[in-house]
């Protein structure tokens, strides 16, 4: 059983996504996801019951310096810090106004 | 080309007065300019004189005090251009800096520039960039693979000796292998990721490129200090493995190595027959090897580009064209202009990749796709930890093939199969050393294979892959 990709759930993706594609690439991206999510199918022949899902190394090497090594992972005091300079930080934004960054109008004109 | 072959070399001519911090740095940086790779996005001449001059000043004293070295144009640079090898942040100037830059900066290391790379990390052979692919010094016909192909050329080329790549499926270690080089991907959470522009985030790892282990050891040992920007680290504190390395008399190889053979079978004919001998100079060395199997291996590429995918396109949500990056205000209206500007900041594979994992986390297929992967992804950890009760380390071809030629041209799903042996690791999380061995009989490119460790081993694999190094060298 494989799953039907065709060019109405690429246009769909592609709106999830926030990213525009013409109508060459639709087709070209419709190629490649068949054969790449034709490939990813292939995982279905896995028996994962009673299996817990990994989605970070980081939770198994908790387990392994707090316990092995006897090192814990403190937290930090809820301090206050201070944080990049405002400044400097909108300089990289494309539009800007009085350290603010600027973006088209949202709100329709009555 | 720079008289020194490595770190070592160079560290113990600058400590013995044979040439200046402000010398070895000249050196490079006028291979850097000849520029005869396309290697470098963006040169720091007078940032790295100004440095080579302190480190004069100053006086040796770190194993990396006035060592010349390279960024991947991933991490972050405070003040210095960052571009993640895409359109999107042609212009961004960091207004902070990144732990690894940082903590090389502070060990001595002098910053000669930024390299390329495939966009955002994501490709194999470091074509996917609007900078530009990468020659491969020793053939120009030939790509130094990806995605930190940059890094590994700047070491290779001489106008680095060393450079950080990231490893997120095997970014640096088959680069690492094309070029003949020794590449380094530590256990999953050993060194910061603070300031290294995110791909996946549960694989992404700064790695080292560099002429030996030792010289590895040294970059190691100055990059896994404590740091509480990133919660994902482990707090065990920095290494200590060069002056371990250097102290060592013990040259005895008793370790056993775990092999699963049909990871070998699997291989092209010229790189099989070149791994083959390894195994069996390294058994006429003493070491032990042991058959292994590692059943849920093969399906490593599938979970990885379900989880990666995913991941990016979690990750990539911040390139909106309002906070920073290209931006496009030709839309109808806001929602139009975030679109207009992703589609045309970004370069094809990272917009393949970013649907894809837009995709695997929608309404009605995550728990197909994201979560089943995930239980995938336990079961070739735990594939790894059942043969780590048998073995030390465990032994892996790094890619079937050797360097890829520039007119080879692969669809996305072959491209992606060229990671089959270097995935695994990221996915497990575990440190793995890429050790070159051998050519070609083929082409006369650089071979070589990967020595795996059990997670937080780092220290026993890179003194255990120094020892490797050294006897089949």
């Amino acid at each position: 059983m494989s799953l039907n990709i065709n060019k109405d759930l690429v246009l769909h993706i592609s709106k999830l996504a926030r990213i525009k594609i013409t109508d060459d690439e639709v087709s070209e991206y419709e190629k490649n996801f068949k054969s790449i999510v034709e490939y990813i199918e292939k995982l279905k022949e896995v028996d994962t019951s009673n299996v817990e899902m990994l989605s970070n190394p980081m939770t198994l090497n908790l387990s392994y310096y707090e316990k092995e090594l006897g090192v814990s992972r403190k937290q930090r005091q809820d301090e206050i810090r201070p944080s990049l300079n405002v400044k400097e930080v909108v300089k990289n934004a494309p539009d800007s106004k009085n350290n603010e960054f600027r973006i088209q109008s949202v709100i329709e004109n009555s | 080309m720079s008289e020194f072959k490595n770190i070592y070399d160079a560290h113990l001519a600058l400590k013995n007065k044979k040439i200046s911090a402000k010398e070895l740095c000249v050196e490079h940086i006028k291979v850097a300019k000849e520029n005869k790779n396309n290697t470098f996005i963006t040169l720091t001449e007078d940032f790295a004189l100004e440095k080579a001059k302190k480190i004069d000043e100053k006086g040796i004293n770190n194993h990396l005090d006035g060592i010349p070295f390279s960024l991947k144009d991933l991490f972050i640079t405070k003040n210095i251009r960052t571009t993640a090898g895409s359109k999107m942040l042609y212009n961004y100037i960091p207004p902070y800096e990144g732990t690894t830059s940082d903590n090389l900066q502070d060990a001595g290391a002098v910053l000669i520039g930024k390299v390329g790379c495939d966009e955002f990390g994501m490709g194999s052979s470091n074509e996917n960039t609007p900078f530009g692919p990468v020659n491969l010094p020793i053939n120009n016909d030939y790509l130094p693979g990806g995605s930190s192909g940059a890094s590994a050329v700047s070491v290779l080329e001489g106008s680095s000796l060393f450079s950080m790549g990231t490893d997120t499926g095997g970014s640096v270690r088959l680069p690492a292998n094309f070029c003949g080089l020794v590449g380094y991907k530590p256990t999953y959470g050993r060194v910061s990721r603070y300031g290294q522009i995110a791909y996946a985030s549960s694989l992404d790892q700064a790695s080292p490129f560099a002429k030996t282990p030792l010289d590895i050891a040294m970059i190691m040992d100055s990059i896994t200090k404590n740091d509480e920007k990133d919660s994902t680290q482990a707090p065990i504190g920095a290494m200590n493995s060069a002056s371990k390395i250097l102290n060592n008399t013990d040259k005895d190889l008793k370790m056993t190595i775990g092999i699963d053979r049909s990871m070998i079978e699997g291989c092209r004919e010229d790189v099989r027959d070149s791994l083959n001998q390894s195994i069996k100079e390294l058994e006429k060395k003493g070491v032990k090897f042991k058959d292994i199997s590692l059943p849920h291996l093969k399906y490593s590429v599938a979970v990885y580009y379900v989880i990666a995918t995913s991941e990016a396109s979690s990750n990539l949500a911040r390139f909106d064209g309002v906070h920073f990056g290209y931006s496009s205000k030709n839309g109808k209206d806001l929602e139009d202009s975030y679109a207009l500007s992703r589609s045309i900041g970004f370069h094809e594979e990272v917009k393949r990749r970013v649907l894809l994992g837009t995709f695997c986390l929608s309404s009605g297929y995550s728990d197909e796709y994201y979560s089943h992967a995930c239980k995938v992804r336990k079961l070739i950890y735990d594939d790894f930890q059942k043969a780590f009760k048998e073995c030390d380390y465990v032994y892996s071809p790094v890619c079937a093939t050797t360097a890829f030629r520039k007119d080879e041209i692969l669809t996305p799903l072959q491209m992606y199969m060229n990671d089959l042996y270097t995935i695994p690791v990221n996915l497990a999380g575990l440190p793995s050393m890429a050790i070159p061995y051998g050519k070609s009989s083929l082409n006369s490119l650089p071979t070589g294979f990967q020595l795996i460790g059990n997670s937080f081993k780092d220290e026993e694999l890179i003194l255990d892959g120094h020892k490797v190094f050294e006897v089949l060298k």
